[in-house]
Order: C-alpha cells, then structure tokens, then sequence
C-alpha cells in the first residue's frame, strides 16, 4: 500500500513540473491551424491517405512509395532531430523494433484521437502538446481540461489564468498558493481571461491575494459551489447553493452584510468560527435571509444565546443538520427545545455537555443524532473516504 | 442461436451469432432499421472494414459476448488504463497499422468496448515519453517551426524559474 501511495506522489510531482512549464506560460495559448503539415511534409503519407476515406482497408503500398518513406527517413542536412539523423543505415535497426513507417494518427478524426488522449493524464497532455501543431490544437480542447487539481502547488497568477482559460469546470486549489502579481494591475489581469466555466471551486485554505480573489469572483459566473474555509476574504459573494466560511475571520461588519445579502436559496452554509462577531441579532437575519438552510454550521460562535436556537427553530422549516459546538452561550438545557423541529437529523454539540448529560440529552432526543462528526461535513467540500474528490467530483487523474 | 452474415469490404463473408454481431450498434441499429429477421441470407456489408480486421473485431467480439453491456461513460470514474485484461491486452498485441485499424472499425462499428481499450492502449504508448519519444514511436513530423520551438523552450525555462 505505501509502494502504491509513493509511486503516485511522485507521478504526482512529475505533473506538478510539467504543469508549471505547459501552463503557466504562452506556449500552449496561440492556436494554429497545422492540417496541411502533414501532407506538405510527408509526400508518402499524402499518396497513400487518398484511399483513407475506407478505413479499415488493407494498406498496401507500391514500391516506389516504400522507397519515398526511405527517403523520408534518410538524413536531410536541414533536419535537426536526433531520429532523422540516425539515417539509412539505422534503418533496418528501427524496423526490428517495430516502429511505424507510418503515421497512423493522420488516418485518426479528430474526434478519435480526442478520444485517446481522454485517457491521458494532465501532465502527459502537457508534452503532447510539443509533438506537433495537429496535437498542440487538440490538446487545447475544452473537454480534456474539465477537471483539473492543483492542490498543494504555488502559483503565479498567470497559471492560474490559464487554467481558467482551458474551460475547466471543477477546480481543486486546496492550499495553492497563488503569488501576488508584480505589477498589480487588475485590468491587465481581466484581459488574461476570456471566458471562465468554473462551476465547483475549492479554494480551502489557498492563499490567493485579495485583489486577485475578487477578480476571481468578478469572471466565475457559473459558479454552483464553492469552498473558502480559511481563506483571507472580502465581502464579495455570489450565487450559491452551498457556502462554506468557515474561519475566515469576518469582521462584525461583514458578517451584517453577509445575513443580508446571501442568496436566497442558500441549503448549506458553514460560517463556524465567527466568535464573537456574530450575535443572535444577525442570526434572526440570516434565518431570513435564507429560510431553505438545510445544513447550518455556527460552531465556536461565543456569544449567540438560546434567543438564536429559537430563531432558528422559527425560521428554518427545512433545517436537518446544525452544528453548535462549543457556543458557550448557550444553555445546555434549552437544547432539548430542538426535538421539536420536525425536520432535524442531526445536531453537533462537541464541547458543551458533559458524558453524563450527553446521555441525558441523547435518551431526551431518540430521533436525533448527536456528536456524529467532530468536524461538521457542512458545506465541506472534501469529506469521508475520498480524500481528492471535492463535492463528490473526481479532481485528480489517477 | 441464430446467425447472421456480414460482408467484409473485399468481399468475404463472416457468419456468427446475432448476438455477438449486436455489440456493434451500427449493425443493431442496422438491423432494427432493415427490420431483419432470421430468414434473411443476405449479408450486412460492412464497406468500413476489411476481411483481416473484420476477423479480429468478431474475434473480440465473440470472447467478450457476455460481459455487462459496457457503462455510461461516467466522468466520475478515475480515467484508468493499466486495467486492460490479460486476454485483451495479449489480442492488442499486435502491429500498430493493425491497432489503429481496429479503433477505427470499433470506432465505425460503434462497439464502445473495444474503442476504449484500444484507445488505452494508444494511450499507455504514449505515457512516459518525452515529446520525441512519442513522435518516434508513431513516427510523427515535428512541424514546429524553430522559431515555436524556441519560443516554447524559452517559455518553459522562465516558468521553471519561477
């Protein structure tokens, strides 16, 4: 098992290379259109590929194309790779070991080497990429780049462009460091992005600085969910069904206009650790705010009292899962009053009862979990067994 | 067990079960489309597929006759490709002229199965090799020019630097 968990760390880390060198600059951005190469420098290949409009039909050259791919392959003095010029007494070597005389690729549509390449990891893309203009373009398409993880990685805003720009949808960037550009000019950075379909952004403990956070935001309109747990933040926030910002040390003031302006149809939120600067009054607001909560997490919020817990049970019809750990506040007795919201499942209260009253509690509120997880799954995008899967979405290649 | 013919583009046929034929939803739709039914002798042509390739896909085709009917491809899934089957990977070992013949009848035969395990295979040729490596071995051109090489090079150095 440790074998197989090294050999991926380090394939791991042969993409992260590859990654920086592939994306994080301009070689892969321009696009060429490359369909004539081929057949402009490959006169036997262009002969033969007349009859390829039957695939599958037996390939049957004539001597006098035999001899073209034998000049093909005989040194040319222009010719700079290291293949051609092994020459023609290489020749007979090359064909023991089976390689092509041909190229077989430019019998393949587009659409089936796409297909091909759909089994390819990020990386080795990457370096296909470098083989020819016909791979460069198809390496550039949008369905290869849907799910990209870049957890763990440092890098500059460009990279960060440029993935963007590769139409990815679901993007894991737990704890990516993304440096301050040098010259901070937010207009040159919304010029590097055309076009973002990011739909599932994890951005869990990244460092990401805030100018370019809110640039982020600014062109990430297809947003459905998103993870900011202990990122440094402003008071930018967009359309969500699922909300976790938990431990970003919001102030008093953002915490207000969050209660106020997060949408309506919020289902889970997470806003632990807010501490002191949520209080029961921003509580009532956000149980307006947002009435279809599904999955609330207020942990660690020391100064909400009881009057919150009843404008929680008012307010959220649709509540199954609260956590309110260690909120000191409140009275470890008014906590029965929850077995009389019909729609709760579970409750977390880590820190707040002793064993003894805990199984009080529990024998008071038989049809409500308790203390299931030390650390609430709300809104959380990673949870449970599959450690690499954000939402449930596969992010990783292998 | 009822037979069907198929017409290979040189002209030969290959008889064998409806149902290994019907793993090929061109031939199912085919068929359903031709309302065929067991009196019918005459051959389906295949004009996409020649005789030598033709044996192999039936071949194919009949050892995997009973599997599940292969799933909806599930973007979820983990893209694997060292999942190929002893007796998959030992009937693709074969020349490439005849692997690239076979994506493109499984492909036109439209038999999801053999298309992604040949496409695998491709795949597993061309992962761990350098850009070089992988023209060679399927004896592409560089049509970089110098100057892209260059740029490409020189763009990979700075971003390594950072």
């Amino acid at each position: 098992m440790n074998q197989g968990k090294s050999k991926l760390k380090r394939t791991d880390e042969d993409g992260t290379k590859y990654l920086y060198q592939e994306m994080g600059v301009d070689s892969l951005s321009s696009d060429s259109d490359s369909s004539n190469s081929l057949t402009e420098l490959t006169p036997s290949i262009s002969i033969n590929s007349g009859n390829h409009s039957v695939p599958g039909a037996p390939r049957i050259l004539l001597p006098s194309q035999k001899q073209n791919i034998e000049d093909y392959t005989t040194p040319s003095p222009t010719s700079s790779t290291s293949y051609l010029s092994l020459g023609r007494n290489n020749l007979t070597f090359k064909r023991r070991l089976c390689l092509p005389e041909l190229n077989y690729f430019s019998d393949l549509s587009d659409e089936i080497v796409l297909h091909i390449f759909r089994w390819l990891p990020k990386f080795t893309l990457a370096k296909c990429a470098r083989v020819c203009q016909r791979w460069k373009r198809l390496v550039m398409d949008e369905s290869l780049w849907k799910r990209i993880d870049l957890a763990n990685r440092a890098l500059s805003p460009a990279t960060l462009f440029h993935v963007l720009n590769r139409g990815v949808q679901i993007l894991r960037l737990t704890k990516t460091e993304v440096d301050s550009p040098l010259i901070p000019s937010p207009s040159v950075l919304q010029s590097h992005i055309r076009l973002t379909k990011v739909q599932y952004l994890d951005l869990s403990m990244s460092s990401i600085p805030i100018p370019l956070l809110e640039e982020l935001f600014a062109v990430c309109k297809d947003l459905k969910k998103i993870s900011l747990e202990h990122c440094e933040l402003s008071d930018k926030v967009c359309q969500l069904e699922s909300l976790n910002l938990a431990w970003t040390g919001l102030h008093r003031h953002s915490v207000v206009y969050l209660s106020l302006c997060l949408p309506s149809n919020l289902h889970k939120l997470n806003i632990s650790g807010c501490r002191e600067n949520i209080t029961d009054e921003e509580i009532l607001q956000l149980c307006r705010t947002c009435p279809y909560l599904r999955e609330l997490d207020l942990s660690d919020s020391t100064v909400i009292t009881c009057t919150s817990l009843n404008y929680i049970m008012d307010n959220l019809n649709h509540l199954e899962y609260l956590a309110l750990s260690r909120n000191y506040r409140i009275m470890p007795q008014t906590i029965q009053q929850l077995r009389h919201m019909d729609s709760l499942i579970a409750v977390d209260l880590f820190g707040m009862f002793r064993e003894g009253a805990l199984k009080e509690l529990r024998e008071s509120m038989p049809h409500l979990e308790v203390n299931k997880f030390p650390f609430s799954n709300i809104a959380r995008p990673t949870t449970g067994i599959r450690r690499t899967s954000i939402w449930g979405l596969r992010v990783r290649d292998i | 067990m009822p037979q069907i013919k198929l017409q290979s583009s040189d002209g030969e046929s290959f008889e064998i079960d409806l149902e290994v034929a019907r793993q090929s939803v061109t031939i199912k739709t085919m068929l359903e489309d031709l309302g065929w039914d067991e009196s019918d002798d005459d051959p389906v042509p295949l004009p996409n597929v020649n005789a030598a390739i033709l044996k192999k896909v039936v071949q194919w085709a009949t050892f995997h006759k009973d599997d599940p009917p292969p799933p909806e491809d599930d973007e979820n899934k983990e893209k694997r490709t060292d999942d190929i089957c002893t007796w998959d990977a030992e009937f693709l070992k074969v020349d490439q002229g005849t692997l690239f013949e076979l994506i493109l009848a499984a492909n036109y035969l439209d038999i999801k199965g053999l298309l992604d395990v040949t496409c695998k295979t491709v795949a597993n040729m061309i992962k761990g090799k350098s850009p070089e490596e992988i023209r060679k071995t399927f004896n592409i051109k560089n049509d970089f020019t110098p100057a892209e090489e260059e740029q490409m090079m020189s763009c990979n150095c700075s971003a390594t630097m950072e």
